[in-house]
């Protein structure tokens, strides 16, 4: 739930259209939590990437909408659910488009729990010596690791700063506010190093029997929990 | 042998303009001309394997065939997330080019010895395995992975390789064969010579090496394998799975490395010239 307002931007800002036509220079969005599947597949079916018959097979057998982000979904640039894989991928993205001069844009979303595996600094290291500014990294800053917090599991300081080390433009912005990201996104052709956007989310938004709770990484909704989250919607 | 697939690897960018090279900070004195002529191609992406790989799979996603470059210990083991979740699964033309075998590395310590890579990348469905034994057969895996459609793993052997020699060199047809490939193939061919044995050497590993394994081997009552990797996930392996799969009663033996060395300076001829040690393997 932390991450739908960051997706509902990444797929705003761009031509979805290109997207749909698998256009060589289209903007490509990879959603490196990959166990953000769920929620990436009902905004992609928002944008009309994902037809409402295929997202009701979500999850049940012999569905192509498996737990975790899959390439055997049309439109997903690239599986995942290992963490740390798809900053690295998006560089390889990043640097192609910027070898073909295109103006497009490569959007990686990741969580503040993966940034703790080694290959996503590794990613960074070479991005910023390349300045790969049609590189954008969103960073859903939830606070939740896999079973913790994030800072009980490793201190990772000030976040903003320790990209700004690393020689990024970095950008703070509230996770939930679409516009806000949406024009952070935009910013990303102005400056010559990739784009790091810091989102402050709260895990489990919305849902006020879930919010900020690690565990709900793991349980699933009953049908009476179901309804009791709905209505926070209501 | 890795020279000469960097040549004609470096020949074919000339006309191919998908092909991309990546290394991670190896290959001094070889990748320099490959960043002078062709700069917008070519990546060092530091001593950084695991976003080595990434960085590969999103090349090749956008249409670039990969050729990804550095010794095959940083390439195989600390990778095989990266490989096996990012190129793989998505079927991409990447190329891994991993150079040193066995323990071409011996003296380096058990950190660099390459005794269970190609056991480990087999696993993974897909992935064709090479092994080249001498210049001509380093030139003909190149052109097979040049127009792969899938992953490639191509295991380089230091050194030149053995000259004068055929894939299918198994023409005398004495009771025993020794099948062997990569930097085990000189000994291989001792160990035949002095074994009255018929030589098969097989540049395909893996499942693709059943190819190579045809009806010409099923008149031999001991098939011998020689090999710088464990046979537990080895060419022996793939052999006893070839004969189990036929129900053949040929006998099957291995000569091969079981562990790494502590000891400078072993290497594989020293197993195999280890009489005790060949003794305890085929006995």
């Amino acid at each position: 739930m932390s991450v739908v307002e960051m997706l509902i931007a990444m797929y705003a800002v761009s031509d979805v259209a290109k997207i749909f036509n698998k256009s060589d220079n289209r903007d490509r969005i990879i959603v490196s939590k990959g166990h953000a599947a769920a929620g990436t597949y009902c905004v992609m079916h928002e944008f009309g990437l994902i037809s409402e018959e295929e997202l009701l097979t979500y999850h049940k057998k012999n569905s192509n909408l498996l737990g975790h982000v899959s390439h055997g979904v049309s439109f997903v640039e690239h599986s995942t659910g290992a963490l740390g894989h798809g900053l690295s991928v998006g560089v390889g993205h990043a640097i192609y488009l910027k070898s073909k001069k295109y103006q497009s844009r490569v959007m990686v979303l990741c969580g503040d729990g993966e940034i703790q595996e080694g290959s996503v600094w590794e990613a960074l290291m070479l991005a910023s010596t390349k300045k790969l500014n049609q590189l954008i990294l969103l960073v859903d800053v939830n606070g939740i690791s896999s079973i913790k917090s994030t800072e009980e599991i490793i201190y990772t300081g000030n976040l903003r700063d320790r990209f700004l080390g690393f020689g990024l433009r970095t950008i703070e912005v509230d996770g939930h506010d679409i516009t806000a990201i949406k024009n952070a996104i935009e910013t990303s052709s102005d400056a010559e190093s990739p784009l790091i956007i810091l989102c402050k989310t709260t895990k489990g938004k919305g849902v006020a029997f879930a919010e900020d709770q690690a565990i709900w990484h793991y349980r699933s909704l009953n049908d009476e929990l179901f309804d009791q989250a709905m209505e926070g919607f209501a | 042998m890795r020279g000469v697939f960097l040549d004609n690897l470096f020949q074919r960018m000339e006309i191919d303009e998908s092909i991309f090279f990546l290394t991670a900070d190896m290959g001094i004195n070889l990748v320099e001309k490959f960043e002078e002529k062709y700069p917008n191609r070519f990546l060092n992406v530091g001593i950084a394997e695991q976003n080595l790989i990434g960085v590969a799979a999103g090349l090749a996603e956008s249409g670039m065939r990969p050729f990804v470059y550095t010794i095959s210990n940083f390439l195989v083991h600390r990778c095989l997330e990266q490989i096996r979740n990012d190129i793989v699964i998505h079927e991409l033309p990447v190329v891994l080019v991993g150079t040193s075998t066995g323990y071409d590395n011996g003296p380096l310590g058990p950190t660099h010895h390459m005794l269970e890579d190609w056991g480990i990348i087999s696993n993974l469905a897909g992935m064709k395995i090479y092994a080249p034994f001498n210049k001509e057969s380093a030139t003909n895996i190149f052109e097979k992975v040049s127009s792969a459609v899938g992953p490639s793993y191509v295991r380089i052997a230091k050194g030149e390789g053995n000259r004068n020699i055929i894939n299918q060199s198994k023409v005398n047809k004495k009771t025993k064969l020794v099948i062997t490939y990569g930097s085990a193939v000189k000994s291989g061919i001792e160990f035949a010579e002095s074994n009255n044995a018929d030589l098969l050497i097989i540049d395909e590993l893996g499942v693709g090496s059943f190819a190579s394994l045809d009806e010409s081997c099923l008149t031999y009552s001991e098939l011998i394998v020689v090999e710088d990797h464990f046979s537990t996930t080895g060419m022996y392996s793939y052999v006893n799975q070839w004969t189990n799969a036929r129900n053949l009663s040929i006998k099957v033996k291995s000569i091969s490395p079981n562990n790494y060395s502590l000891n400078v300076g072993f290497e594989f001829n020293d197993f195999l010239n280890d009489t005790k040690g060949i003794g305890d393997q085929m006995n």
